[in-house]
């Protein structure tokens, strides 16, 4: 089976998909970083960091569309950290509620770091996927090899990116196996939700040991070619002038866009 | 006679759950020979397999290329037998194809030219030149079959030593690797259920039952005696 849910845009063309790998990861960490330290009123900064995120991805020739639909899958993680603050900070009340016998206060300054994060986590995203949308898997674990990511924790992304495709699969036919047994003939089929619950269970179960026993038939064919436990690979090219060069412009961007913020803000 | 390139005598292996997998098995395989390895399931067949690179160490020796298989010889025995497993999905673990045909070659030590010059090499012998790039969850099981062979091909090995070759492949391909196979110069041996595989590539067959041989002979010879296949689980051709 082929799927799709990895690496669907990475294969189009673009000036942003032609970047080096390595400038657009140091770039898109150095966008996040730049992000995170921006102060909460700095408002007019955060529109500028939007907008180059979105230029972008208008760059890239991504569906502006697409890709804001897709950054929203951020809102659930964020509410969920984010939303005691507002309540939590000190500040000047702003609106008081009582939740049963418990009153809460909302205050300004609350909801000012409120906005920051959600903002934050937004924009960081945004960059991340314009990031994952424009490069090859590949290149990225070759960028972050070349940057000095540790070889095992870069082996650990590897595999998962090569083994994930396939436990997809399994997952599939187990679910398939288990809905063509799933028969209602007379509308009392169906069990219970505990006995559903246990099936799932079983089916996790049986995905982990084979997903296990795969683990040890991966190793045994690693050792028959020579494997040690040190993980070789070949040296990268160096990087081209061309993306130096813009690394270094867009970098300064961000250093400027900062100081601007921190200054006035 | 071309020389002994395996050497298993008097091999006995129990599993760690008590399960005797292997009952005292000698073998004898000469330079060139293609030789398939058939029994039913849990005859012991993948089990000899792994002894012959020191995956698994059973009772009784174990002799490649004239070096036994221990501790001491394992780097340079493993770069003499090429094993090739069954789920191609095992043995392709590396994100594209290229770095894993170049997983054997790098972890020999040799130099960068010289490992894309095999990993090129290894792809065209198995005809799918100019496949580096691709990742092996895109491609079909024949090419990720052919592209297991290509990975232990890349190391150059004397001897191949494949489980189950032809299982789940759809006519055309299975017809095509087994073409492929003919050609190959290296010493085989062949674990499978594909009895058409088995005449067509081997001429010598060894029947394994319940961690045994129970009969070594020439393919045509032994695949005629039908009582002697229906005793052991097996079909003509």
């Amino acid at each position: 089976m082929k799927h799709a849910f990895l690496d669907q845009y990475s294969y189009r063309d673009s000036l942003v998909h032609r970047l080096d790998p390595r400038v657009k990861l140091v770039a898109a960490l150095g966008f996040i970083l730049t992000v995170m330290v921006t102060p909460p009123p700095a408002w007019p900064a955060f529109s500028v960091l939007l907008m180059l995120v979105l230029g972008l991805i208008w760059a890239a020739r991504l569906s502006l569309v697409v890709g804001l639909q897709r950054s929203l899958i951020f809102v659930p993680f964020t509410l969920v950290v984010a939303l005691s603050i507002p309540f939590t900070t000190a500040g000047e009340p702003v609106f008081r509620l009582r939740l049963f016998s418990w009153p809460l206060t909302i205050t300004d300054r609350g909801l000012l770091l409120f906005g920051a994060v959600v903002l934050r986590a937004w924009l960081s995203v945004l960059a991340a996927g314009l990031l994952t949308s424009t490069t090859h898997f590949v290149g990225l674990l070759r960028a972050m090899k070349s940057l000095g990511v540790p070889k095992a924790i870069v082996s650990v992304i590897s595999f998962m990116y090569r083994y994930i495709f396939v436990l997809v699969d399994e997952a599939m036919r187990l679910s398939m196996a288990r809905d063509s047994r799933s028969a209602d003939p007379d509308g009392r089929g169906g069990g219970t939700l505990l006995w559903r619950t246990r099936v799932l269970g079983g089916m996790i179960g049986t995905l982990f040991l084979r997903s296990y026993e795969r683990s040890e038939r991966i190793y045994t064919a690693m050792l028959s070619r020579g494997f040690t436990g040190e993980i070789r690979t070949l040296e990268e090219a160096s990087l081209q002038q061309k993306d130096v060069i813009i690394l270094a412009a867009f970098l300064t961007l961000l250093v400027a866009v900062e100081m601007i913020a921190h200054l006035y803000w | 006679m071309a020389p002994v390139v395996i050497e298993v005598d008097n091999l006995v292996y129990t599993y760690p759950d008590g399960q005797q997998a292997l009952k005292g098995i000698s073998l004898m395989v000469r330079e060139g020979e293609k030789v398939a390895v058939i029994g039913p399931n849990g005859a012991g067949k993948t089990t000899l397999f792994l002894h012959l690179n020191g995956i698994l160490n059973g009772n009784g020796t174990v002799r490649v290329m004239g070096l036994e298989v221990t501790g001491r010889h394992l780097g340079a025995i493993r770069a003499k037998v090429g094993m090739v497993f069954q789920d191609p999905d095992d043995q392709l673990f590396s994100p594209t194809v290229f770095e894993d045909v170049a997983f054997g070659p790098l972890h020999m030590g040799l130099p960068e030219g010289e490992v894309r010059r095999r990993v090129r090499w290894a792809l065209t012998q198995v005809g799918l030149e100019g496949f580096e790039d691709r990742m092996p969850h895109h491609l079909s099981l024949g090419e990720r079959k052919r592209i297991a062979i290509a990975t232990v091909l890349a190391m150059e090995p004397a001897i191949l030593v494949l489980d189950e070759p032809s299982s789940e492949l759809d006519p055309r391909s299975r017809r095509s690797l087994i073409q492929l196979l003919e050609k190959l110069p290296q010493t085989m041996l062949v674990a499978s259920h594909d009895m058409r595989l088995v005449r067509d590539l081997c001429a010598r067959t060894v029947i394994m039952d319940e961690g045994r041989i129970v009969a070594d002979g020439p393919t045509p010879h032994l695949l005629a005696d039908i009582a002697l296949l229906e005793r052991h689980g097996l079909e003509q051709p």
